[in-house]
């Protein structure tokens, strides 16, 4: 890159000014002090870099106020480009084509180099050279970057962003910080949370304090019911005080009778028993012989009183006899009744039949078996003649009403009737016409049909009602036969006389048509007379009336002859019947004559009559029966009544006229005396034998006592039963006594519990002891009761610490709050250590970067110290840590840090490390340098030395050198601008 | 001789044992989690009674020392008067997480809990209305953690049984996965000739033998991410001929994971009715892992964020369902994220980042006083993720900067 041409619109004091440059690269500035040489310099800054509005307003010209200008510049690859700045102003570029490009664009073209790191490398001045005094590792490898990598600034942004980001999360003392901010409630909520489980650990420690006082509590509890039992006990004692006295007096009588403490009351029971059974016995042995005595007495007596034996016998046969007599008495009265009543039975009978018959005769009538049929027949026979016979006059009847009316009838037709000349002439009449007018042969034909129709519907008619006639009179005749009912058969015969009539008239009628139509066919062949049509139609009208009258009239008659014949075979009928009946009546007379009683009687009753007689024989027959076994009964009666009459008069002496019942009575009653005596003599007997018996043991056992009690007595120490009396109520007296003593005692063993007894009989008599002892106690009891009372409220005030303990669920949900909490730290820090690890990474590789590209420019810059130095130093060590840059001297080998050189050397060295690392890291080699007086401290052989590296430079690169100094102007050789 | 026993088999309820994974759960709902593991125990005690169970048996850990909960043995000794009350026998165990010697609160249980006592294996005689129905075998940690093979002590106790049934709190001796306590080989206790062998330990449900079972019946309620689907008991009847196996869940809360895709979504909208109408449906309120399938559109960017601000309204919308759900995590797989990696500037200095660098950086926060105290120290892995994810976010922080 080349400054062609600069054209300053105003700046500082140049204003409206132009400079060309020719094609040296070498260009040389010359002008005395305030000739405008560093406004130059600072004129090629801004429009390569721009700067600010108060720089600006610095550099703004005191006679225009235009600032700004232009220039042209010639670029490798680009060609001719010009830019322009006005004002502080963006840049205006435009391209060798006259296009006007970005400003990035133009920050390409100078890759990327910022006006610090231009000024850094290519504008040399005074201050320039200053900067690099106090230059560290950092600030070196930093320029490395921006002049080494295009994109410098991209990293630059992202280390930027990052450190501003981590800073915002985590700052090892801060506390804004998003990780310090939670680190800080984390730090609360740990400190809560431990408090919280400082507080649940504390629960075994409560629990433990429970049992303590629950433990406690027992122990109190066991106190006061050993105070409770001693004060039952104090109670107690003064409770048995009175008793104790008692038994004390007891004891001292006691000591009295204690003589007989020995004295054995053992065989006082058996003693006493044995006196006693002894006076017993005696007793007893006297009220039996009492007894004997009296017994026998009584047994002599009834000896005497009762009957011989014989008698006895006698008595005893009777009364054997005795039920069935009984029997015989109740036999002969049901005899009686049933006799009676059949007897009556048998009048009633008679009595309510009205038969003439008395009891005699029925004993005497014989009633053979057929008769009862005889009789039916007799009956019904007779009842059919009767039923016949009224028939019989019945049809009678009828038939001659109609034969009545069929004269009648026939009379009536007779006057109709004309006389037969009448009819002939009528006749002729009716053949002169049909002579004259062809007779219609239709009409006859016609005629013929309806004749014909007639005659066929006849024969139907008369076949129906045959059928129907026959029915009836077989189903009548069936019935009656099946139901043994006779009119029935009348009813069939009639039937069959009705049908055979009908079937007559019938005949007699299909005769009749016949015979018309025959008529009727010849009447068609008569002569023909000469007749009006209306005489005709007259005579034939008339012909029709008569002939339908001769037909009447035919019929009529024919019926007559049959009624009469009918009224005949009634009449021979009648006849039979009447005869019948006579031979009837003949046999019933005869029958009436043999049994009178059926005279007044009607043959239709006989039937009945004889099922009474039946019934009567049979009563009769019972009745007989029942009077034989009377008679055998009264028969047995009276012989026992008569030997039992007979025995009284033996005992009595006489007979007395009393009925066969009370002699029964009587002997029975005799018959149980004497039993009665029996058993008694028995008794008495048995008993005397008994009381024997006794006596015999009693004086066995009387004697057996009197050894024992002897026995006993000398045993006992006492002469005889009056003295052992004595000692024994001595003894009774002690046993009370001693009794008393131990029912006191158990008295108190009762009052008092068992564990307490042993102890009773030493405790003092005193009332008052036990008083004192009484109040002490109740004192401290009532104090332990308080004391329990304590422990308990502490119990339940423990046991609701310990629930409230085991209920503060919000110990586990801070626990949980703060797990979640570190979790969300964590994430925190881990995102935390992945920007702070990528920052890292980035400072790694740029240090990288600088490691790679320092010592390359450290060469260089070797080589250009040593030329500008002449050889007078030939190392440079870099800054390293808080190290700045050092030199050493080739020959002594010494080192020698910037601020002990002198200032011509450290400008020498400054100005090799620019020129080292423009040819090391200049990547857009060209850009051009600035150099403003850079040399006033060089000596005249190192000012050639650089004149020298200029020349080297200035072949690559533009050089522009602005000096007041005219012979180093003309020294570098190239060409010279001078300024004014 | 009653011819069968019925009795639910449970482990590892860790009562109030807390939560792993848990960021910013709202309040109603944390509520409910935090009392899941009780809700579960409560579940458990239905079951029980619902089933009319002879016995019930807690193979270990049913809480933890660490968490030092009075509230968790509070609420075990309601739930065992519960048992109580229904005449139900309770066989416990104590496992590593709530050994003997641990300080637990000195909590008593009503009479119908037995507890296995010490060490060595003992045997408590069960008897159904007066009868010996069965014997039960056991042992409890007496410390935290037992390193011997205990399978050889379960002998078959005295007098007529006739079930055995055996507890073991422990793990298969080739198990990795879990520290390997009173380990034992499946041979040795089939050797036992026990009717049935209720293990604990394992909280993932799984059975090492069918005849005689040999059960892990799980956890009862998930507590982390690795504890999904379905948790609870086994219902178990023995009889003479045969053995009846149930298993009955018992989880208040699941915890589940779950993908979902929306590499088609155009805007963010079209995601969150995408991402809800993918999301798996549960019968009881879910905490889901999810894992979102994703690619950048010039419509949709999807930096950290965004992608926060749209889980956010998707829970919100998700805790007020019923049964409620809830993202407590997710990870976003974006699909073209390894063409654009590696920046050139950075490409030898993920070589250079090693573990002591990395370490070295955190520890400003890692070893600060206050934070460590609430810090657990990062595992290889997590230093690991933490470089990737360093990495990655470096490198798209300066393909941001330079897109500018």
């Amino acid at each position: 890159m080349k400054i062609k041409e600069i054209t300053i619109y105003g700046f500082g004091r140049w204003v409206d000014q132009t400079f060309s440059f020719s094609n040296s690269h070498l260009i040389t500035l010359l002008g005395n002090n305030e000739s405008g040489k560093t406004t130059l310099h600072q004129f090629i800054l801004y429009m390569l870099f721009g700067m600010t509005k108060k720089k600006g307003d610095f550099y703004r010209p005191k006679t225009s106020s235009k600032l700004g200008g232009r220039m042209v510049i010639e670029h490798s690859s680009e060609g001719m480009i010009i830019i322009e700045r006005l004002e502080a102003s963006e840049i205006r570029c435009f391209g060798s084509d006259g296009e006007e490009r970005g400003p990035s664009w133009f920050s390409d073209l100078l890759g990327n180099v910022n006006k610090e790191t231009f000024q850094s490398i290519y504008s040399f001045s005074d201050q320039d050279l200053a900067v690099l005094e106090g230059m560290k590792e950092s600030d070196l490898s930093e320029l490395l970057l921006s002049v080494g990598l295009t994109g410098s600034a991209a990293i630059y942004n992202v280390e930027k962003k990052l450190t501003s980001e981590l800073q915002k999360q985590f700052r090892p003392s801060g506390t804004k910080p998003v990780i310090n901010e939670k680190l800080r409630e984390l730090r609360v909520k740990d400190k809560q949370a431990a408090e919280s489980k400082q507080l649940e650990k504390s629960y075994k420690e409560q629990i433990e304090k429970m049992h303590a006082l629950e433990k406690k509590y027992i122990l109190k509890k066991e106190q006061i019911a050993v105070t409770n039992e001693q004060l039952e006990k104090e109670k107690q004692l003064e409770k048995i005080l009175p008793i104790r006295k008692e038994m004390l007096r007891i004891s001292k009588e006691l000591q009295a009778l204690a003589d007989v403490r020995d004295f054995s009351l053992d065989n006082q029971e058996q003693i006493e028993t044995l006196h006693a059974d002894m006076s017993h016995v005696d007793r007893e042995l006297r009220s039996q012989q009492t007894a004997i005595d009296t017994y026998t007495e009584k047994m002599k007596n009834l000896e005497s009183i009762s009957l011989p034996d014989k008698e006895k016998e006698q008595l005893n046969q009777f009364l054997n006899q005795k039920s069935e007599i009984a029997l015989m008495i109740e036999r002969q009265k049901t005899l009686k009744q049933d006799y009676n009543y059949k007897t009556r039975e048998i009048a009633e009978m008679i009595q309510e039949k009205q038969v003439h018959i008395t009891m005699d005769d029925l004993e005497q009538l014989d009633l053979p078996f057929y008769l009862e049929k005889e009789w039916a027949v007799l009956r019904k026979e007779r009842e059919s003649i009767h039923e016949n016979l009224a028939d019989n006059m019945r049809q009678k009847e009828q038939l001659i009403q109609e034969q009545l009316r069929i004269q009648t009838e026939c009379k009536a037709v007779e006057k109709e009737l004309l006389a037969d000349v009448h009819v002939e002439e009528l006749q002729q009449r009716i053949n002169a016409y049909q002579q004259t007018n062809n007779l219609d042969k239709t009409q006859q034909r016609y005629m013929d049909q309806m004749l014909n129709q007639m005659l066929q519907e006849k024969l139907k008619q008369a076949r129906f009602v045959v059928i129907i006639g026959v029915m009836v009179a077989l189903g009548a005749a069936l019935i009656g036969y099946t139901g043994n009912m006779p009119w029935l058969y009348l009813l069939s015969l009639a039937s069959v006389v009705g049908v055979y009539y009908y079937r007559r008239v019938q005949q007699q009628d299909i005769k009749n048509i016949k015979q018309e139509q025959e008529s009727w066919q010849t009447n068609q062949s008569e002569p023909e007379t000469d007749v009006t049509e209306a005489e005709y139609l007259e005579a034939q009208e008339i012909l029709k009336e008569q002939q339908a009258l001769h037909r009447q009239m035919h019929n009529l008659k024919a019926a007559l002859q049959q009624i009469i014949s009918q009224i005949e075979v009634n009449e021979a009928v009648r006849y039979d019947l009447t005869e019948q009946k006579q031979r009837l009546e003949e046999r019933i007379v005869s029958q009436q004559k043999q049994f009178p009683f059926l005279q007044a009687v009607d043959v239709f009753y006989w039937q009945d009559i004889y099922h009474l007689l039946q019934k009567l024989l049979q009563l009769t027959n019972e009745k007989n029966k029942l009077k034989k076994e009377l008679d055998r009964v009264k028969e047995r009666i009276s012989t026992f009544s008569a030997q039992v009459k007979k025995w009284f008069e033996q005992q009595n002496g006489a007979a007395s006229e009393i009925s066969l019942e009370e002699m029964m009575l009587t002997l029975e009653k005799i018959q149980q005396q004497e039993q009665r005596y029996q058993y008694e003599r028995g008794q008495l007997a048995q008993w005397i034998k008994d009381v024997q018996n006794k006596q015999s043991v009693l004086t066995q056992k009387k004697q057996y006592y009197k050894e024992e009690l002897d026995k006993q007595l000398k045993a006992a120490g006492a002469a005889s039963v009056e003295i052992y009396a004595e000692k024994k109520a001595r003894k009774e007296d002690y046993n009370k006594l001693d009794a008393r003593q131990e029912e006191l005692k158990e008295r108190i063993d009762i009052m008092l519990p068992e564990k307490w007894q042993q102890k009773w009989t030493e405790e003092s008599l005193e009332f008052d002891n036990h008083y004192k002892n009484i109040k002490d106690q109740e004192l401290a009891l009532a104090d332990y009761e308080e004391e329990l009372e304590q422990l308990k409220s502490q119990q339940a005030e423990q046991k609701l610490r310990i629930e409230q303990l085991e209920s503060a669920e919000d110990i586990s949900l801070q626990m949980h709050q703060l797990a979640m909490g570190k979790e969300e730290l964590e994430d925190l820090a881990k995102n935390w250590a992945v920007q702070k690890t990528a920052l890292r990474m980035l400072t790694a590789a740029k240090k990288q970067y600088k490691d790679t590209y320092l010592t390359l420019v450290m060469e260089a810059a070797q080589i250009y110290f040593k030329e500008i130095t002449r050889n007078q130093y030939d190392t440079i060590y870099s800054p390293a840590a808080e190290q700045p840059f050092q030199v050493e001297n080739s020959k002594t080998k010494q080192r020698f840090r910037i601020e002990e050189l002198s200032q011509g050397t450290r400008d020498q060295l400054y100005i090799s490390l620019k020129l080292a690392i423009n040819e090391v890291m200049a990547k857009t080699s060209g850009l051009p340098f600035l150099m403003d007086d850079a040399f006033v401290h060089f000596d005249r052989e190192r000012t050639e030395s650089m004149q020298q590296v200029l020349k080297r430079l200035s072949e690559n690169q533009q050089v522009l050198l602005f000096t007041c100094h005219r012979e180093l102007a003309q020294a570098v050789n190239g060409e010279v601008i001078i300024l004014d | 001789m009653h011819s069968s026993v019925t009795f639910l088999h449970a482990a590892d309820l860790h009562l109030d044992s807390l939560f792993k994974g848990l960021r910013h759960i709202p309040a109603n709902i944390f509520k409910e989690i935090q009392e899941s593991t009780f809700t579960a125990l409560n579940h458990l005690v239905d079951k029980a009674i619902e089933h009319r169970v002879d016995f019930v048996l807690l193979a270990g850990d049913l809480y933890d020392h660490e968490s030092q909960s009075l509230k968790a043995q509070i609420r075990l000794r309601r739930a065992f008067e519960r048992l109580a009350d229904e005449n139900i026998a309770v066989f416990l165990s104590y496992g590593n997480h709530d050994f003997i010697k641990g300080d637990s609160f000195d909590v008593e249980y009503p009479d119908n809990v037995h507890i296995f006592p010490g060490e060595s294996v003992t045997s408590i005689p069960f008897y159904k209305k007066g009868e010996p129905a069965a014997a039960i075998y056991g042992f409890s940690y007496e410390n935290r953690a037992v390193y011997d093979n205990k399978s050889s002590e379960y002998e078959p106790a005295d007098g007529e049984f006739p079930f055995h049934i055996a507890m073991l709190h422990g793990s298969v001796a080739t198990n990795t996965e879990h520290d390997s306590y009173a380990p034992f080989q499946l041979k040795d206790l089939l050797n036992k000739q026990m009717d049935y062998w209720a293990l604990g330990h394992i909280h993932k449900r799984q059975q090492l033998h069918t005849n005689p079972p040999i059960i892990y019946p799980g956890n009862i309620q998930g507590r982390h991410r690795k504890e999904t689907g379905e948790k609870g008991c086994y219902l178990i009847t023995l009889d003479k001929h045969q053995v009846k196996q149930t298993f009955l869940p018992l989880q208040a809360i699941r915890y589940e994971e779950a993908e979902v895709d929306i590499q088609d979504c155009l805007t963010p909208s079209q995601a969150e009715k995408e991402i809800m109408r993918q999301l798996p449906k549960y019968s009881e309120p879910s905490l889901l892992y999810l894992k979102i399938t994703a690619k950048e559109k010039e419509t949709l960017t999807l930096d950290e964020v965004m992608v926060q601000e749209l889980i956010e309204v998707i829970n919100e919308a998700l805790v007020e369902a019923f049964p409620w759900q809830y993202i407590y995590h997710y990870k976003i797989i974006l699909e073209e994220e390894s063409s654009q990696l590696a920046d050139a500037f950075l490409k030898n200095i993920l070589a250079e980042s090693d573990t002591a660098f990395i370490r070295e950086g955190i520890n400003e926060i890692y070893q600060h006083k206050d934070a460590r105290r609430f810090l657990s120290s990062l595992s290889d892995e997590e230093e690991q993720a933490i470089q990737a994810d360093a990495y990655r976010l470096l490198n798209k922080l300066l393909r941001k900067e330079r897109a500018k």
